[in-house]
């Protein structure tokens, strides 16, 4: 029976599906510590006006009961009516502090509202406004691929810190989380740029290497032959043509079979961090998935997400 | 400024009006005076040395801790309850000095709210009150900040007055339905004296010049007596040393208690009297007290089995303009005709010329035409009188006093002409303060109007009073003591008490006149008080229903309190997408979230002349929102989306009305 209890506790606890809407029937209340304290402060505020006969502690002690019973309510409708979403969560990596975005739909000023998943950073929104609104509880993911972040704990203690009510929701949506970048050895291959293409008709292949397909501002260390001096007489400035094809083989990355898979991913996650940061064209090979050579962001992104889901 | 900020700067705020309410206090100990503004000081202008979680805090902690416990071991354990005060109004400060996160500032906060309820207890008048109040409130108010913030000051000045405006019902139902319970046990107070229990030159020209109130009166269902006969005895010193008049060491001959049948519906005085230490209270000698406790003694006093410790408050039940004066009637004492042989030899003398007399009543009147051909003085400052045969120094040598010179020396007088006589000391006199706007009044007796006077055994009269004072200066039963003082011609006299203008004094007692209401109603109001309100709103049986009425009041009000808040949430400020959603509400059209504006004129069920004159109000109030110079003013737009309402009403009601009757 208790199995089964936990059990139903379990789905209760963590309800799935968007928007959650934290009705009554969702939220739950409890003094808290402080509330505790502050009702053994009013018992001594009565006890003190009774035993010296006067009435100032005792009005001081029943004003403190009365703000307690408003403030259960008031901390209850602090959360109550709020309607959470999950807005697109971007990617990130292992091991940092990811931002899972939630969308909030109030129709009331809300306070103080701290968001956290378990076992994850506290995000404290001081201030919720009517209307639409984004918070960014961030978690520290463990593992790359599709990953939630596990269940979101909603609690508040406005008004007065003297409850706390709170509601647990297990956001569906999976966010993209690359393996964590960690500097080590990786298999590096140069390859001559003919030879090894088999996927003719990609679309990274399809621009020619004859044009450039990019323009990037102009380093001095670059030289004066890759300058687009059509784009400078036209008054644009310094650009450096870049081409898509430019380099007579390209770098392939590939899986270290002495290595782990996990710890490979690792190291090829760094260096298609690090090899984008300088610029470099690259491309990706992994047991099942290919990412054909190129540079930019997206083809960083696309890497990422190919060794994010090996 | 973050909310830690804010709310650290609250409660400074509030242990600061709490520092000055204890200015006022005799209980605070001048180290916990000294230390709270240096505390409070050091926490605003937060040094660095302080903000780091270091031995110096802890250090400084310890060092003021062991400090107050010397001071407080010097003293003596002799109010424990006034000790835990201070050691709570000093950690107060302390706590305020380290609270850095959240968490100690609220509990902070809570500790203060302590501290604040503790000051309640030495300070119950109005003022006080009203000091302890905005403390509590501050303390609140930082609680509040923390939680809801500093984004918008005026709406956290907004929400506390909110808050603790929908609290304070919630609290007088408590107040005035929870049930009493009598005190756990006795705390002990020590507050200021009044009279003390004898009489030795000076100690009443002492209190002339305090100007505190000593007791108000409240007089139901009877007029207040005449000026001349505000005469409020305390006690009576029978027992004299050739000096000092003192109190009889027996224990008072108590008449028997008040019957339970004396209804307080009756005319009665009530009597509100602040803490003087002595167990004697004042009263004018007629009537039967309330509560039971306090017992008529034999003497003509008023006696209670604790002192009075706090504001007290007691009443004479009256009996009848007839009825007899018990204590009128006791016969005198061997203590009474006693007078030490060997003291005071004229005034002997002069006493034993009047014994030739038969009458008492003639001796009587030979004394008061002794005393009207003497030239006395009436003064504040009469001097020193030597130790030994100090009535004779006054009565043939310096012949300028006070009260109490008269009183007692004309005491010795009838003592030495065989008259049975005592002094007796309590107040005379008294200012009446109405009401503001209402004929009742009080009234109100000062420190200032201590008085002491005689009274004598005449046999067939019993004890009677006689004022020797008066016949020295007769203005004094008729005015107050600062006239009179003029009248004796003694102008150097009034600087030693000063008259305020005349609105100031109307202030005054306009005040007064409330703090007595507030002692009187709130701070008095006890288990009897409570049975007697039950009572009389909900019958007879209402004890039985107390704990009842107490949880449906309750809920009640907070039904109230939830529905008030709701109202006053704070609205829409868009006043524009307000009146449109008003009007599309009533047209019959919910705009789905997220969903434009415009996606309501494609579905709905509107004739297309309104839907036409939607339109053009949609695009309107878009560009009211969205384009830099709109064309058309707000208000007007407000008006027009008004002009389309009446449409569907009105063709709402033509339906109606073309409706067929079943």
């Amino acid at each position: 029976m208790i199995h089964g209890l936990r059990n139903r506790l379990k789905q209760r606890l963590s309800r799935e599906g968007t928007p959650l809407t934290l009705s009554m029937r969702k939220l739950y209340i409890l003094p808290s510590r402080f509330g505790g304290l502050w009702l053994i402060g009013s018992a001594v505020l009565y006890i003190i006006g009774i035993n010296s006969n006067s009435n100032g502690p005792i009005l001081l002690a029943f004003l403190c009961s009365g703000l307690f019973l408003i403030s259960l309510f008031l901390t209850q409708f602090n959360l109550q009516g709020l309607e959470l979403a999950i807005a697109e969560p971007g990617p990130g990596f292992a091991g940092d502090l990811v931002p899972y975005p939630i969308r909030l739909q109030s129709h009331q000023d809300r306070y103080r509202l701290r968001l956290a998943f378990s076992h994850q950073p506290l995000l404290i929104q001081p201030v919720v406004p009517s209307g639409i609104s984004l918070a960014h509880p961030c978690w520290r993911p463990t593992k790359r691929g599709l990953q939630t972040p596990g269940r979101l704990k909603v609690y508040s203690k406005a008004p007065l810190g003297l409850f706390v009510c709170w509601s647990y929701w297990l956001p569906p949506q999976q966010q993209l989380i690359y393996p964590k970048a960690l500097s080590g050895p990786v298999l590096e291959q140069w390859r001559p740029l003919q030879q090894d293409h088999p996927i003719k008709n990609d679309a990274n292949q399809a621009n020619g290497t004859d044009d450039f397909n990019e323009l990037s501002p102009h380093r001095p260390e670059e030289g004066l032959q890759r300058v687009a001096w059509k784009q400078l007489a036209g008054g644009h400035g310094w650009l450096t043509k870049r081409f898509s094809g430019e380099a007579a083989s390209q770098r392939v990355l590939k899986l270290d079979s002495k290595l782990p898979l996990e710890k490979a991913l690792e190291h090829l996650s760094a260096r298609v961090m690090e090899l984008s940061q300088q610029d470099e064209p690259f491309a990706l090979e992994l047991p099942g998935r290919q990412v054909v050579h190129g540079r930019g962001r997206h083809h960083r992104d696309a890497a990422l997400q190919a060794l994010a889901l090996a | 400024m973050s909310n830690n900020r804010l709310a650290i700067q609250l409660l400074s705020a509030s242990l600061a009006s709490l520092w000055l309410q204890l200015l006022s206090m005799q209980e605070a100990q001048p180290l916990v005076l000294i230390c709270l503004p240096l505390l409070i000081l050091s926490r605003l202008l937060n040094p660095p040395l302080l903000q780091r979680r270091s031995w110096i805090p802890s250090l400084l902690m310890i060092g003021l801790l062991s400090a107050w416990l010397a001071q407080a071991s010097q003293g003596g354990m002799s109010g424990l309850l006034i000790n835990c005060a201070n050691l709570l109004w000093l950690l107060s400060g302390l706590k305020l000095l380290e609270a850095q996160r959240p968490g100690e500032i609220r509990r902070t906060g809570l500790l203060l709210l302590l501290a604040v309820g503790l000051t309640g207890v030495f300070a119950q008048g109005l003022g006080s009150s009203l000091m302890q109040g905005s403390t509590a409130l501050l303390a609140i108010g930082s609680l509040l900040g923390l939680e809801i913030g500093s984004s918008r000051s005026s709406g956290l000045l907004r929400s506390l007055f909110l808050l603790v405006g929908v609290s304070l019902p919630l609290m007088l139902a408590l107040f005035l339905l929870a049930p009493r319970i009598g005190p756990l046990w006795q705390l002990k107070t020590t507050h200021q004296t009044g009279l003390s229990d004898q009489l030795v030159p000076g100690s009443i020209a002492a209190l002339v010049q305090n100007n505190s109130t000593a007791m108000r009166l409240q007089f139901k269902g009877m007029a207040a007596p005449p000026p001349a006969e505000r005469y409020w005895r305390v006690m009576a010193l029978n027992e004299f040393d050739g000096r000092r008049w003192s109190l009889s060491q027996d224990k008072p001959n108590l008449a028997p208690p008040t019957p339970p049948a004396a209804k307080s519906l009756l005319p009665q005085q009530l009597v509100l009297l602040e803490a003087n230490q002595l167990h004697w209270l004042p009263w004018n000698g007629r009537g039967l007290p309330i509560p039971t406790e306090i017992r008529r003694s034999s003497n003509g006093g008023l006696w209670q089995p604790l002192p009075v410790q706090t504001r007290t408050v007691y009443s004479l039940v009256a009996t009848g303009p007839d009825a007899p004066e018990l204590w009128r009637q006791q016969p005198p004492n061997p203590s009474d005709i006693y007078l030490p042989k060997n003291s005071n030899p004229r005034l002997n003398a002069l006493g034993n010329q009047w014994r030739q007399l038969p009458k008492p009543e003639q001796r009587l009147k030979m004394a008061r035409r002794w005393f009207l051909d003497q030239q006395f003085r009436y003064t504040l400052k009469p001097g020193v009188l030597p130790y030994r045969d100090g009535l004779d120094a006054f009565l043939f040598e310096s012949q300028k006093g006070f009260c109490e010179h008269f009183a007692a020396a004309f005491t010795a007088l009838m003592r030495a002409a065989d008259v049975p006589a005592r002094v007796v000391i309590g107040y005379q006199g008294g200012e009446w303060i109405q009401d503001f706007g209402s004929e009742n009044g009080h009234l109100k007796v000062t420190q200032a109007d201590a008085h002491a006077w005689s009274e004598i055994w005449l046999p067939e009269r019993g004890w009677i009073r006689v004022d020797p004072t008066a016949w020295v200066v007769p203005s004094r039963l008729e005015q107050n003591l600062f006239n009179s003082l003029g009248a004796a011609g003694s102008s150097d006299d009034q600087r030693l008490l000063v008259n305020l203008p005349n609105w100031i004094q109307w202030l005054q007692g306009h005040w007064q006149t409330l703090d007595l209401n507030w002692s009187l109603w709130v701070m008095q109001f006890d288990q009897s008080k409570q049975e007697e309100l039950l009572r009389q709103l909900f019958g007879v049986h209402a004890q039985r229903w107390q704990s009842t009425i107490l949880l449906a009041s309750m809920a009640i009000l907070l039904a109230l309190a939830l529905v008030v808040l709701g109202w006053l949430q704070p609205q829409n400020k868009n006043k524009l997408r307000k009146e449109l959603d008003d009007c599309l509400f009533r047209l019959g059209i919910k705009p789905k979230e997220g969903e434009p504006l415009e996606a309501c004129l494609t579905d709905n069920s509107l004739s297309t002349e309104l839907n036409q004159k939607l339109a053009n109000l949609i695009n309107a109030y878009q560009e009211q929102r969205f384009a830099e110079h709109p064309r058309k003013p707000q208000h007007k737009l407000i008006k027009e989306i008004r002009q389309l309402k009446p449409l569907k009403t009105r063709r709402f009601s033509r339906r109606w009305r073309a409706k067929p009757k079943p």
